[in-house]
């Protein structure tokens, strides 16, 4: 029982923060709440579905083309409908959740409503301290930690990374200092869509497959990024660890949890933003100054 | 007889200059009249439903823009106002017995009492925080329901409530003469001194999160008479709420925007509880 929790919790936190990262990277940069942000993780999965069982491809390859191809997906969608009416807050919300359905009943319409399961990429398992460990976990935890990892050293090692946190801070004077912000930003989308689509491939063998397995994600990654605070990778992180484990105890611990899991989350995300009206690590930005 | 015709015609007269002068105004009462009579040109049951829900989806629409519209607080829970009103009335008059017209009221009471408890607390939060809050308390109450299915029916919903009239079509004056007068009401509000305040409001913060709850509590009342407009078969009634709670951030913006996206899906669950009840 305690190493179940362990285990899936670590995985769900794991695809949270994949998630929340990108979440937070583009809602600072471009002041964009993408909600199609984990439609493009479903998309992904499918997308690793179709590769892998229909056209028999080998799986980490597919899994590399579904993130490339969900990355393109997700640019495009960027520069064509959302960045046009970035400045109107409501605007983004709807164009971003028509996105996201449009994704969802195209998934419907090309898969159909049936639950859908991936082949691991590895089978197998492992005894770690005399629990066993499936191989597909471990891979998918550590290329969790890998993609986080590399995420951090982008943004806080190289040029780009800098670029992307002087946008973030302050976008007008970021200009004036010569960065391109419309080309940060659309670097920081892809970067974005591509955190949701590995998040996506990596747990597809996981998890099962159904067209609207972006809606739970959402809440959970919104719940996850408010409660670090938004704009702060650092507080995704951590949001993702405990909002994740605190899901995986109630499914496994409370009666009727599966029900509740989400409620209880989610009440942990109102308390913190009650006592911390910005979250754990919320990071205050120009406009609000 | 003078006398009459006199005052007929100054009617008329003012008639004329309120209403009339105004190409806009002269829409509106035409698409009032066209509802009002539309009974009388065709009786079919699926249009008037089809209208009911309308009417329905109207006044939910209206009420969240007097709120997230006018005032610019972006509230993402206003299916919880909803659901808890649907939910209560619902409640009390299954297990308590007391028919639709008392339990109205009590249901408009819970999500006045709803949208206190959620409004104090969220008043210290701004922009997208908001927004994101508000966005939990319906999921919270949606993990809650589904968890006790012994008093909430769980995922199949409440059945068995009393009808709110005997026929379709008292069903249909009632919703459609209710968003009318709702929809007169609100747009006497957002004229009045209140709606400049509300504008007032989306330009400073401070006050807006004050007047937020406050304006809330106009619209419970809409919700809690819509929620429970019902005829013999209850399910659908249960079907909204279903439909309105379900987990996701989609459904609220979709029923907030439009309920065209969501229709799609609703028949076939509405069969499956019908079958389920009867």
């Amino acid at each position: 029982m305690a190493e179940s929790i362990i285990i899936n919790g670590l995985i769900i936190s794991g695809v949270y923060a994949l998630l929340a990262v990108g979440f937070s990277l583009i809602f600072g940069v471009a002041r964009i709440i993408n909600l199609a942000h984990t439609a493009f993780y479903a998309l992904g999965a499918y997308l690793m579905f179709t590769l892998s069982s229909s056209l028999g491809l080998n799986l980490i390859l597919s899994i590399i083309l579904s993130i490339v191809v969900v990355t393109i997906i997700g640019v495009f969608s960027y520069k064509v409908v959302i960045n046009p009416v970035r400045q109107h807050e409501t605007t983004v919300f709807i164009v971003t959740i028509a996105l996201a359905i449009i994704i969802q009943q195209v998934l419907l319409i090309a898969y159909g409503g049936h639950f859908r399961g991936v082949p691991s990429v590895i089978t197998g398992y492992t005894t770690i301290v005399g629990v066993k460990v499936l191989y597909q976990h471990l891979l998918t935890f550590g290329v969790v930690i890998i993609i986080l990892l590399g995420t951090w050293v982008i943004l806080m090692k190289t040029k780009l990374g800098v670029g992307i946190r002087a946008t973030a801070q302050d976008r007008e004077v970021a200009n004036l200092m010569g960065i391109n912000v419309a080309r940060i930003g659309m670097i920081t989308m892809a970067i974005s869509v591509g955190l949701a689509a590995i998040a996506g491939a990596l747990v597809a063998p996981l998890f099962v497959l159904t067209p609207s397995m972006w809606m739970h994600p959402l809440v959970m990654v919104l719940a996850v990024v408010v409660l670090g605070g938004l704009g702060s990778i650092k507080g995704s992180v951590l949001g993702a660890l405990i909002l994740g484990f605190s899901e995986t105890l109630v499914v496994f611990l409370a009666p009727s949890g599966a029900f509740l899991k989400g409620s209880i989350a989610l009440t942990i995300m109102l308390i913190v933003i009650l006592v911390r009206p910005s979250g754990l690590f919320g990071v205050s930005f120009e406009e609000e100054r | 007889m003078s006398v009459v015709t006199t005052y007929i015609s100054r009617i008329y007269k003012q008639f004329r200059g309120e209403v009339l002068v105004l190409p806009s105004r002269t829409v509106v009462l035409l698409f009032c009249l066209i509802l009002l009579l539309l009974p009388l040109a065709t009786s079919d049951g699926y249009t008037l439903r089809v209208l009911i829900l309308a009417s329905i989806f109207a006044i939910f629409a209206a009420s969240w823009d007097l709120l997230s519209g006018f005032t610019g607080q972006m509230n993402f829970g206003h299916a919880l106002f909803f659901g808890v009103a649907a939910y209560t009335s619902a409640l009390i008059n299954i297990n308590v017995g007391l028919p639709p017209p008392l339990t109205i009221p009590l249901g408009a009471l819970a999500a006045v009492l709803a949208g206190l408890v959620i409004g104090i607390p969220c008043l210290r939060l701004r922009g997208p925080y908001l927004a994101l809050a508000t966005l939990a308390f319906p999921l919270i109450l949606d993990g809650v329901v589904r968890a006790i299915p012994s008093v909430t029916g769980g995922e199949l919903g409440l059945s068995g409530i009393s009808p709110l009239s005997g026929s379709r079509m008292a069903d249909y004056y009632i919703a459609v003469g209710l968003m009318l007068a709702l929809g007169f009401v609100m747009w006497k509000i957002s004229n009045s001194k209140t709606g400049m305040v509300f504008h007032a409001i989306r330009e400073d913060e401070v006050t807006a999160r004050a007047s937020g709850i406050n304006t809330t509590r106009y619209k419970l009342l809409a919700f809690c008479l819509s929620g429970i407009m019902d005829e013999k078969d209850s399910a659908w009634v249960i079907d909204q709420i279903m439909g309105i709670q379900a987990p996701e951030a989609v459904k609220m913006i979709e029923k907030t925007m439009s309920n065209l996206l969501d229709e799609a899906p609703r028949p076939a669950r509405r069969r499956a509880s019908e079958g389920g009840d009867q």
